[in-house]
């Protein structure tokens, strides 16, 4: 890890898609591993381009990265719950594009739980509804999607 | 949108690894083909044959446990669901049902008693038809409750077919062919068995002998008469991580929500039909002949494990969830989910001989007023497991 320096005389700037440059830490900048290369090399003038991250993701992650508590286990549950917690399905994907391009440390995790969670419990009309995925199967692709869900019983015991 | 089915196919399987059980990775890759291509085999809802099986028995007399018999254990699954009906009327809200699924010994797909060890027998149909040879679920919304592991013995006649005791089984680490198995010796001690091993590690610490063990967040817990509870490490080491409790009779360990709860119940010695007493008054002595020897419960002390300070703290309140409280299995569910009034309350059962009347034995606890009543006592909690609702043959 590079050595303690002012934040301002060594910050990395990173440029999201919709052109917003964010002036963040080295200490920030590398638990983005994607980027961690670029950095060493970077001087005060650099700029890094990302493109697959928009400012509203690159912010959410910057709140992640300096927001979550290095202490129990408890309170980082309650902060990832809480960073979450009001996420749409648009605003979800994009993220979890985005930490998964950029290689976020922990939040890439993080985001890939949270779909998990929304998807489980759920008729797979469901999922596709709220996830707007259309159906591609054939009819006998579909059969066979059906055909695993069912549970065959071999009659019940005659006592 | 539309575009969750282009996402990178590394993400799509980062998600599905992500999922709890193979039911939830058969819905993910039926929503779309790329959703289905990302993830690398396809996961078997009867699964049996991807656990390990063919386990070294062990003997009772803890200094050779492993003493060379003829039998082997095999290893079976069985889960806990709430399906839930496919569209709610408005008129008359439908009720979910609560079943387990899961191989016998021999391997055949069965339907089991939610809370007991033993199958739904065709005796208690209502009607032949009334049981559906097969249950399709592509449209229900089904929820994964818990899953209980039961070993089976093999070999001559002479053993009993079913290791009485609850076992629990965890994969460990990233390789897919590491697992534990722990259970409680019929010395009351903790019995370990690591993939490689040759044979069972009966673990000698035990200041009082063991009455429950459980999974929790991937790690092994063990709690004995007292309440004294510890985690048990794959080196055979145990550590202590709540201080005893005393109180009851028998302790139980159970997930809930990210916590980790006790449940002690309370015992009285007492008869089979002596539940049915409650709530009218006095008993019909005339039955103790044949049902002496039950004990049935009297009530139910709940903690959750504050692990920090290392000590149950008593809970006066499930936030309204009910406790599912099994031979080998215990589970909590919301009571929304249930669509029952209330929550707050153990559904349990007592050790019974009467095992193909599903509901035999079993009552409802209440944490406010610390009541039991009768299971058939409660209709809203009662027609959660028998008969199956009709929509589930219907649709």
């Amino acid at each position: 890890m590079a050595e303690k320096a002012s934040p301002s005389s060594n910050s990395i700037s990173l440029k999201t898609v919709d052109g917003k440059i964010f002036k963040v830490s080295p200490a920030i900048a590398n638990q983005m591993l994607t980027i961690q290369p670029l950095i060493k090399d970077s001087d005060s003038s650099t700029i890094i381009s990302l493109p697959d991250v928009a400012a509203f993701h690159l912010t959410k992650i910057i709140e992640y990265l300096e927001g979550k508590p290095a202490a129990a286990p408890s309170a980082v549950d309650a902060f990832e719950a809480q960073f979450v917690k009001d996420l749409s399905p648009e605003e979800l994907k994009g993220l979890l594009i985005a930490v998964g391009y950029l290689k976020v440390n922990g939040l890439v995790d993080l985001m890939a739980n949270t779909v998990a969670k929304l998807i489980e419990n759920k008729s797979v009309e469901y999922v596709r509804k709220f996830f707007g995925v259309v159906n591609d199967f054939t009819p006998a692709e579909e059969a066979k999607c059906r055909q695993e869900h069912a549970w065959a019983f071999d009659g019940v015991d005659e006592d | 949108m539309g575009e969750w089915s282009q996402l990178p196919k590394e993400l799509l399987n980062l998600i599905s690894q992500r999922l709890e059980s193979s039911l939830y990775l058969l819905r993910f890759r039926s929503v779309c083909s790329s959703w289905r291509s990302s993830t690398s085999s396809t996961p078997n809802l009867h699964n049996h044959h991807h656990l390990p099986f063919n386990f070294p028995i062990f003997s009772n007399d803890p200094t050779t446990p492993n003493q060379n018999h003829n039998s082997t254990f095999s290893l079976s699954k069985r889960t806990l669901f709430l399906i839930t009906p496919p569209q709610q009327n408005q008129q008359q809200p439908l009720l979910p049902w609560l079943i387990k699924i899961g191989h016998d010994p021999s391997g055949k797909n069965q339907l089991w008693h939610p809370l007991s060890r033993f199958p739904i027998k065709s005796s208690i149909l209502p009607s032949p038809s009334s049981l559906p040879e097969l249950l399709d679920i592509y449209h229900l919304p089904v929820v994964e409750l818990g899953e209980e592991f039961v070993l089976n013995i093999r070999g001559p006649p002479s053993f009993s077919s079913l290791y009485m005791e609850k076992v629990v089984f965890s994969w460990t680490g990233s390789n897919i062919q590491s697992f534990v198995l722990l259970t409680i010796h019929v010395s009351g001690k903790l019995a370990l068995f690591r993939s490689g091993d040759e044979g069972w590690s009966i673990i000698p610490d035990m200041p009082t002998p063991y009455d429950d063990v459980c999974v929790f967040k991937g790690r092994l817990f063990a709690v004995d008469g007292t309440g004294r509870t510890v985690r048990v490490g794959l080196d055979l080491g145990v550590e202590i991580v709540a201080e005893p409790v005393f109180g009851g009779d028998k302790k139980f360990l159970v997930q809930c929500e990210g916590e980790l709860l006790l449940v002690d119940k309370y015992l009285s010695s007492g008869y089979v039909g002596s539940l049915d007493m409650l709530g009218e008054g006095g008993g019909d002595d005339g039955d103790e002949i044949f049902e002496l020897g039950c004990e049935r419960a009297m009530k139910f002390g709940l903690y959750r494990l504050e692990e920090e300070e290392r000590r149950w703290v008593e809970l006066e309140s499930l936030n309204g969830r009910v406790l599912f409280l099994g031979d080998d299995c215990a589970f909590c569910v919301p009571a929304t989910d249930l669509c029952v009034a209330k929550g707050d309350c153990v559904v349990f059962r007592d050790d019974t001989f009467n095992i193909d009347v599903l509901e035999s034995g079993m009552g409802v606890f209440h944490l406010g007023d610390d009541r039991i009543s009768l299971l058939s006592r409660q209709p809203d909690y009662f027609n959660l497991f028998w008969p199956p609702p009709d929509w589930v043959t219907l649709h």
